[in-house]
This record gives C-alpha cells, sequence and structure tokens, in this order.
C-alpha cells in the first residue's frame, strides 16, 4: 500500500524513469526552459492542532484544545529587487486568548554588489544551540504557542548587510516596540505568576531615556559581525532595544494594577557554532545591562518578591547568560543517523542572587540531555526525547518526547508529549514552579502548499 | 649465489609492475586525469529532480536547483536548494569542499530561517531520504582517496578503465568505492560503493552524457541500494556551464536571502 503519491504521477514520472540507462543523450535534445527575470513563490500550511493536559481540578483553566495554526507566504524577486510576505496565526476552539494573526515577515530588499538593504518586518534567528538562546531577543516571541520553541513575531526593522568573503558586517535599526504575546488566564502554559484578585494592566515601555513611553515607536539599534568559514560560525553583536524577554512586573500605586514594565535593554554577545570531526560544539553568551530607570518610575510602583510587597528595585543588576551545547551523530546504517546532544544554560552576576537569576529566566541553571534519531526516509521519521533539569532547585524538570513523519508529499504529522515536575510550598511561584504537572500530549496534523 | 637468490626474487616481485605499472600509481593518474578534464568549467547551474523510490516500488519527487563554483585553490563550491515537496521548499545545502579535510557543509532551515552546521560524522546520513549521502554530495577530489587501477575492460560498448579507490577519511561511510571510467569522455560510467564492512551497498549509473563546450555531463544518475532494494534516480535539467559567479553567492550569510 502507498502511503504517499508524487506530485508527478503515472506515465509522467515513469517517463522520466524510462531511459535514464541510455549512456548518451541525443544532441538535439532540448532540456532548457525559459529563463524569466521575474521570479515568483508561494506557499504555506495549515496545521490542525489538538492538546490535552493533565487535569489540574481548577475550573478556570482548559484542559484541552482545538485549533488550527497556519501560514501562508508569497514572495516576489526580480533581478536585484525582492520582496516577502509571511503571515501567521491561530485560531483555537476552546481558549479564545489563543486567537491571534500577527506578521512574521513583510520586507522589501534590494541586493548591489556586496550590499544587502532590506525593509520591514522580519525573523531573525541568531541562533547555535537547540534549547537555550541568549543570543535570540530581537523577535518578540508568542509565549501562547509552545514552551520549547515559542514562535517569532516578526520586528519591524532596516537591517543593512555587507558581505565581505568570509565575513559579513550587519546594522540595524529597530523603530517599533514589539511587544510578546503571553498565554491568557485560562492556558495551562501560564509561566507568570498573578496574585489571586490582581488584574494585569497595559504593559510598560521604558525608554531610551529612562522614562515611560506611551509611543509603540523609539529607537533601538544594533550590529554584527559573523565569520563563517573553515570548520566554524563566530559572531558578535551588539543590541539596545527594548526588553521583550524579562519584563518587570510592577504595581502602579495609583490604580493598584499589576502592569509588565519592558525596560531598555544594552546586550553584548556571542555565538559559536564549531564542528570538530563528528562532534559539534555550540555556544551562545550575552551580557546584559540595563539602563535606570527615571526616579519618578521607582516613586510610583512596587513589585512583587517571594509574595511580598517591596519597593520597586527596577531592572536587575548586570549579568551574563551563558548556553553551551555538544552534539555527536553518527550513522547508524541504511541512511539513519542517531544524535547524542547536551545542553547547558547558566545566568549569573556579582549582584544577582540565585532566587533573582530564577526570576530573571526559567532556565537559570539547567542541563538537558537528549537524543534524536532520524531515520532519513521516504517518510521523514524523527523522533526527539529530551529531559532538562535544573541543578540549583533538585525537584524541577522537563521531559520532552516527540515525534513527526511525512504521510504524503502534503501532509504530516507530528505528536508527543511532554511533563514537568516542579512542585513548591511558596505562595509565589517562579521558574518552571507555576508549569508543575502541566503535561499534555498533543497531536497535529499539517497540509503544505 | 644468495646474492644472485636474492635478486631472483627481487626481479619476480617487481615484474608485475615493471609489466604492468604500479596500480596505485596509474590509478591515482587516471584520478588526476579525469579531475583535470573537469577543470576550467568555472560555473555550473542546473535544475534536478530527485525521484526515490522505495523497495515496493512507490515513488516521492523532490525538485532543486544546483549551483556550483570552480574554485582555484581548493574544491568546489556548490549549494542545492529545494524547490518540492512544499514542507522543504527554500530548504538549503551549502557545501565548500576541501581537498585536505572535512567539507564544510551548512544547512539552512527557511521555517525558523536557521543555519545549521553539519559535522562530519553526520555525513554519511541519507541526504533528504535519499540514497545520496551528504558525502556523495561534496565534491569528489582527488586527494580524499587513494585511488588503484584494477584492469581495463569494456562498459555498454565503451573501452573503460576499473579503478578502486579508498576514500582516506576513517569517518566515511564507505571502505571503498570500484569505478567504471570511460576512456574517452573521461567520466565515471558507474561506481559501486561498499560499506564499511566490506560488502557491496550501492551502485551508482550514469546515463545521459551530453558535452557542454569541452565538458561531458551527466544527464541522469540512478543510486541502487543492493541491501534495502532502495533506489533515487538524479535527473539534471536547464544545465547551464560557463557561468560566473559573485563570490560571495556560497557563503552562509547568503543562504538566508
Amino acid at each position: 500500500m502507498a502511503f504517499y503519491s508524487s506530485a508527478l504521477v503515472g506515465q509522467e514520472l515513469d517517463n522520466l524513469l524510462a531511459d535514464d540507462d541510455v549512456l548518451l543523450a541525443d544532441d538535439d535534445e532540448v532540456d532548457l526552459d525559459e529563463e524569466s527575470d521575474l521570479v515568483t513563490e508561494s506557499g504555506g500550511e495549515i496545521t490542525l492542532e489538538s492538546r490535552f493536559f493533565q487535569n489540574d481540578k481548577k475550573s478556570k483553566t482548559d484542559d484541552y484544545g482545538i485549533g488550527a495554526y497556519f501560514r501562508l507566504q508569497q514572495g516576489i524577486r526580480y533581478d536585484w529587487l525582492s520582496t516577502n510576505l509571511r503571515v501567521a496565526g491561530r485560531v483555537d476552539s476552546v481558549d479564545k486568548d489563543r486567537n491571534l494573526v500577527y506578521f512574521e515577515e513583510a520586507w522589501v530588499q534590494a541586493q548591489y554588489l556586496f550590499l544587502n538593504l532590506k525593509v520591514g518586518s522580519q525573523l531573525f534567528n541568531w541562533s547555535a544551540t537547540e534549547a537555550f538562546h541568549p543570543a535570540e531577543i530581537i523577535n518578540a516571541r508568542n509565549f501562547d504557542s509552545n514552551l520549547e520553541n515559542a514562535e517569532k513575531i516578526g520586528t519591524l526593522a532596516v537591517s543593512l548587510e555587507a558581505l565581505l568573503g568570509d565575513f559579513s558586517i550587519s546594522g540595524y535599526y529597530f523603530p517599533y516596540y514589539q511587544l510578546p504575546n503571553y498565554p491568557g488566564t485560562s492556558s495551562r502554559l501560564q509561566f507568570y505568576e498573578i496574585p489571586d484578585g490582581q488584574a494585569l494592566g497595559s504593559a510598560l515601555k521604558i525608554d531610551q531615556n529612562g522614562n515611560i513611553s506611551s509611543d509603540d515607536y523609539g529607537h533601538q539599534y544594533g550590529g554584527r559581525v559573523r565569520y563563517s568559514g573553515g570548520s566554524f560560525d563566530l559572531t558578535f553583536h551588539y543590541l539596545e532595544i527594548l526588553s521583550n524577554i524579562q519584563p518587570l512586573p510592577a504595581v502602579n500605586l495609583a490604580t493598584s494594577e499589576l502592569q509588565l514594565m519592558y525596560p531598555r535593554l544594552k546586550q553584548a554577545g556571542s555565538t559559536l557554532q564549531w564542528a570538530i570531526g563528528p562532534w559539534l560544539v555550540k555556544s551562545e553568551v550575552a551580557y546584559r545591562h540595563y539602563p535606570a530607570l527615571a526616579s519618578a518610575i521607582q516613586a510610583n510602583y512596587v513589585s512583587f518578591v517571594n509574595g511580598s510587597v517591596v519597593p520597586f528595585t527596577g531592572p536587575p543588576a548586570d549579568h551574563v547568560v551563558a548556553a553551551f551545547g555538544l552534539e555527536y551523530g553518527f550513522d547508524i546504517g541504511d541512511g539513519a543517523e542517531l544524535t547524542f546532544l547536551t545542553e547547558g544554560q547558566f545566568l549569573g552576576g556579582e549582584k544577582i542572587d540565585r532566587t533573582t537569576a530564577a526570576q530573571l529566566d526559567i532556565f537559570q541553571a539547567d542541563i538537558l540531555g537528549g537524543v534524536r534519531l532520524a531515520l532519513n526516509d521516504l517518510l521523514d521519521r524523527a523522533l526527539l526525547v529530551s529531559v532538562i533539569g535544573d541543578l540549583e532547585r533538585e525537584q524541577e524538570l522537563l521531559l520532552n518526547v516527540s515525534y513527526s513523519q511525512r504521510i504524503t508529499e502534503q501532509w504530516s504529522i507530528a505528536l508527543g508529549g511532554r511533563a514537568v515536575y516542579a512542585p513548591t510550598d511558596a505562595s509565589l511561584k517562579s521558574g518552571l514552579q507555576p508549569l508543575h504537572e502541566s503535561n499534555q500530549i498533543y497531536l497535529n496534523l499539517s497540509r503544505y502548499f | 649465489m644468495i646474492k644472485k637468490h636474492y635478486l631472483s626474487i627481487a626481479a619476480i616481485l617487481l615484474a608485475p609492475s615493471l609489466v604492468f605499472g604500479n596500480p596505485a600509481k596509474k590509478g591515482y593518474d587516471i584520478a588526476v586525469k579525469v579531475s583535470k578534464a573537469n577543470d576550467g568549467f568555472k560555473g555550473e547551474q542546473s535544475t534536478m529532480q530527485m525521484i526515490l523510490i522505495n523497495a515496493y516500488g512507490d515513488k516521492i519527487v523532490r525538485k532543486m536547483t544546483s549551483k556550483t563554483k570552480e574554485m582555484a585553490s581548493d574544491g568546489d563550491k556548490s549549494i542545492i536548494e529545494f524547490v518540492s515537496p512544499a514542507d522543504v521548499r527554500k530548504t538549503r545545502l551549502l557545501t565548500w569542499a576541501h581537498k585536505k579535510k572535512d567539507d564544510s557543509q551548512w544547512l539552512y532551515l527557511p521555517k525558523s530561517k536557521k543555519i545549521k552546521r553539519i559535522s562530519s560524522r553526520s555525513k554519511s546520513g541519507a541526504f533528504m531520504g535519499s540514497e545520496f549521502s551528504y558525502e556523495d554530495l561534496g565534491s569528489q577530489e582527488v586527494e580524499k582517496f587513494r585511488h588503484k587501477f584494477i584492469k581495463d575492460g569494456n562498459f555498454k560498448g565503451r573501452d573503460v578503465w576499473i579503478t578502486e579507490r579508498v576514500p582516506v577519511d576513517p569517518e566515511s561511510g564507505y571502505s571503498k568505492q570500484v569505478s567504471i571510467v570511460d576512456k574517452k569522455m573521461l567520466v565515471a560510467l558507474e561506481i559501486k560503493y561498499y560499506d564499511r564492512k566490506g560488502e557491496l551497498l550501492k551502485i551508482g549509473s550514469f546515463g545521459k552524457f551530453k558535452k557542454y563546450g569541452n565538458f561531458w555531463r551527466a544527464g541522469t544518475l540512478r543510486m541502487k541500494n543492493i541491501q534495502t532494494k532502495k533506489e533515487s534516480v538524479l535527473i539534471w535539467k536547464n544545465r547551464k556551464m560557463n557561468k560566473s559567479f559573485p563570490d560571495n553567492e556560497f557563503t552562509s550569510a547568503k543562504l538566508t536571502k
């Protein structure tokens, strides 16, 4: 029984295969198609998603979800000019807070000699590691997607890149404050803790002067140098942007509203991917500095720390986040490949205690161990099993299993499960604790076109 | 008497190479000749269809484009980009072949915009579910093998050399490869690949050769896995030779453009 069918069927395919053992082609056989300077590309995917959680016996949360995810893309290229539009979104029949449509890409690009200029909504991927990404802070995330690798929302940017042999140098300007999207109150994947009786107010954006900005637009910028050659890829970057990764919960004394404050962040960092024989060595390192807030903010807000109201201390002190990884893959026959991977992420600074570190990042001192089996067959079957453990908080574990395969050339399935173990008696949870026993299984069916 | 005895032994041992030539040297010379016949193509561009056939005869078709740039001082640089099926569209594989060390390879994943390095051990893995490994798709530099001439022969009416080559890289997925090389066209017509246990694993058969200027190029390559009965067929179309590509076309930074 054939589980898949080809877009080229029957006679057309047989004709292609019929005379491939002929040694010499006919001299008058023409195999040149007409070329056009104008190239258009379109496509996309629709995924039917289902997820089921272990019952938490809370009426306000949804223990299952049925929805549809879509991504549509249209690109046009003419000589040195190109443009691309990529829109994604989700509709959930159970949790309406998950309904979202957003641009991933909507840009125009011009290429001249060694220069590339791209203007519009863009996706950036500076990652070197698989699970932990200190370098990945430009795009805001849709945290109401999946826990391990939240979907990225496009960021409005002007990017200018110079390709100079094995080096590239890039400059960026980001004029818009793109904020992340968080799970709603009925979601089982809400990883921030809102005290009972507290409402979440509007987001607060901090501009480059340390003041609260009511604008959606502000000056943000960065640069990156990349070397890629030989056996390794090495990058250095500097960014000065609104931090969309470590918002500060603060209570407005005037309104009693809990608001998420997004401070200004200056980050300098580096990434490395290094192939050494059968090993792949990876790292991402970031040094983060938050400029001080204006004094007016300190006076008008308070914050929660371990369930207690304390004066608002503002953004965290300088700290470093470093992720390291190793991959070792080998052929197990018939084209299949088994890969062992391990990664770790550590967050620390001179003035950062371990409690604060745990509040700054879910993975403040964590180790991942995993194995990936890729059969590399017609069905493209792949299985990934990983476990993340916290080195400082003994009872914190995240187990993940996922399997995917193609069904036909247009259809594929993915299924898997996640188990979170992070019990605590603390009144205000941090790290993985809000997700304790948010164990889930999922099944997704995707159609590509 | 003893000296005469040793001289006789030496003569017996050396006689075959004196009569037939040193097989290793002749094998190396043939490989160099084939490589030099390909020098000067500058750059090449084509579209490809890859037909994957499982043991039951089921087929799936993948379409790709390919660009190759000849490098003067080292192996060639190439980019393969997938056009179909839809879920792998715009996936790109960049390869910098090297004469004396592991090839450098990067995989670009368009959905996440991620550029991932491929380690050398992964190169024996199957490329996109086909019978071609990443190793097969790298440039076949002369220096990457130890060569040996086997014999002269005839294949499909053509005068050929039969040679054997052993990969220098201990991480290679193959213990040896036996090639049938056309004496006139200076191209391989068939290659037999032997796995690490020394057993016949795959047979690659080239067909529909066509001459582009001074260069012969195969129009088809059928890779048949003898052990699993699976096959993959590569068919080239729209081939253009003597193409000139900008230097930065084959950089990892360009993969995302």
